[in-house]
């Protein structure tokens, strides 16, 4: 169930992460997990295909930082094509939570 | 990112080259250029050891600290279908087996055209090809040329990671199909001769102007398409297609006439080895060296685009 929850919503979580500014796939999958209170479980390797195809659709831009501390790390940036599909991603869950929440009422009532 | 607890650096040294080989294990799918490979890898590897680090700072040993990143991270079959789905849009045996649908239909193809051209007429060999052959030789859809362009596509398309990309080969093929059936209908090679390569129109000529013009506007369709896409292998595809499409009847026609002189088999007579002629095959050379110029020229322009757009990112980074 927990990871069915996340299913269809990662690019979502994704670009409103990076919304907050730029950052790297360990971070993003560390908030992940944080932020759910571990009712999320985000297994890492998965977030790369969908970095990667995020930035191939021109929604996020990806660049090698500094190797000051330890491996470099490969951020990435939220761009205003991105910006704009996150709007649409709000909407949509919007959208879901008013019919899933006036459906599960209806079903108490 | 923290240190290793009390790890040793051998230690340390051990967990990385473990790291890596479970990265490697993820990242070795055909789908992936090797540049993409060695980008993952560093990407994967940075990730896992950062996390190992927390996990030493826990106090755990490296081989606990190894198994609970590789845990938390996926199991590598899975992680490589994954990458594999996520950067081609749909399952590669999809996309393979589309490519293999197109091989099947250009050899049916050919195979329908060999029918078309009755054997020597001197011999009168009764000839009654086979009701479908006209599918091929009559119907617009299935001709060779179209079959080739369908496979090649389907092969590009293992290189295409976006809708953008996809739209790129989408485009080309919709280029390609219009002058062929712009040709076809007015009865004359237009369109740069056609975009050069129709040996059906016979062979090109290097300073044949419709020649010249089918280059400028692959070379100008190259440049639309990687401004576009930013895909060098999308960007090349029209050129490239040219070339292999220029070949596709010489090549065609040569395998016939050979096959005609060491069987004698009269069914196959009706077509000339063009590679016995010197002219034609110096001519068949230099269309194609000059296509293959134009395209080492396109390629040396991506490569200084691409570096102009990682330094543009550096400095942005920094």
């Amino acid at each position: 169930m927990h990871r069915d929850m996340l299913k269809g919503h990662v690019d979502a979580v994704v670009l409103a992460i990076l919304s907050r500014g730029d950052t790297y796939g360990y971070a993003i999958a560390k908030q992940v997990n944080d932020r759910s209170e571990g009712v999320l479980s985000l297994k890492e390797g998965t977030l790369y295909p969908c970095l990667r195809r995020l930035e191939a659709e021109g929604y996020v831009e990806g660049y090698w930082g500094g190797d000051d501390d330890g491996p470099r790390r490969r951020y990435y940036a939220l761009t205003d094509r991105g910006r704009k599909h996150l709007e649409h991603l709000r909407a949509a869950w919007s959208v879901q939570q008013r019919v899933i929440g006036r459906l599960l009422e209806e079903g108490n009532a | 990112m923290s240190g290793f607890g009390t790890w040793s650096a051998e230690e340390i040294a051990a967990v990385q080259r473990e790291l890596e080989a479970y990265v490697r294990r993820i990242v070795c799918t055909p789908v992936l250029t090797r540049r993409e490979q060695a980008d993952w890898t560093a990407e994967m590897t940075a990730h896992l050891l950062e996390q190992v680090s927390q996990f030493a700072d826990r106090g755990q040993t490296p081989d606990e600290a190894v198994a609970h990143a590789i845990h938390q991270f996926g199991v590598p079959r899975e992680l490589r279908r994954q990458i594999d789905r996520e950067a081609l849009g749909y399952p590669p045996s999809v996309l393979l087996i589309v490519a293999c649908i197109g091989v099947v239909l250009l050899l049916c193809s050919l195979y329908a055209l060999y029918w078309a051209v009755p054997p020597v007429p001197s011999m009168e060999i009764p000839w009654h090809p086979p009701r479908w052959v006209s599918l091929f030789t009559q119907g617009f859809p299935l001709s060779p040329s179209l079959m080739l362009a369908w496979t090649l596509a389907c092969l590009a398309m293992f290189r295409c990671r976006s809708r953008r990309d996809r739209g790129g080969i989408g485009v080309t093929i919709l280029l390609f199909a219009c002058a062929w059936i712009g040709q076809r209908a007015l009865h004359t090679p237009s369109l740069g001769a056609t975009l050069t390569f129709y040996g059906a129109m016979g062979p090109v000529h290097l300073l044949d102007p419709a020649f010249l013009a089918g280059c400028t506007i692959l070379f100008g369709l190259g440049l639309a398409l990687y401004r576009w896409t930013q895909n060098r292998i999308v960007s090349l595809f029209p050129i490239a297609l040219s070339v292999a499409e220029g070949l596709l009847f010489p090549v065609r026609n040569a395998a016939q006439a050979a096959l005609y002189h060491l069987t004698g088999n009269p069914a196959l007579w009706g077509h000339w080895n063009p590679f016995t002629d010197t002219f034609t095959v110096l001519q068949l050379i230099i269309t194609v060296a000059a296509r293959a110029m134009v395209l080492g020229l396109l390629l040396a322009l991506f490569r200084r685009f691409d570096r102009q757009r990682g330094d543009r990112a550096s400095a942005q980074a920094a």
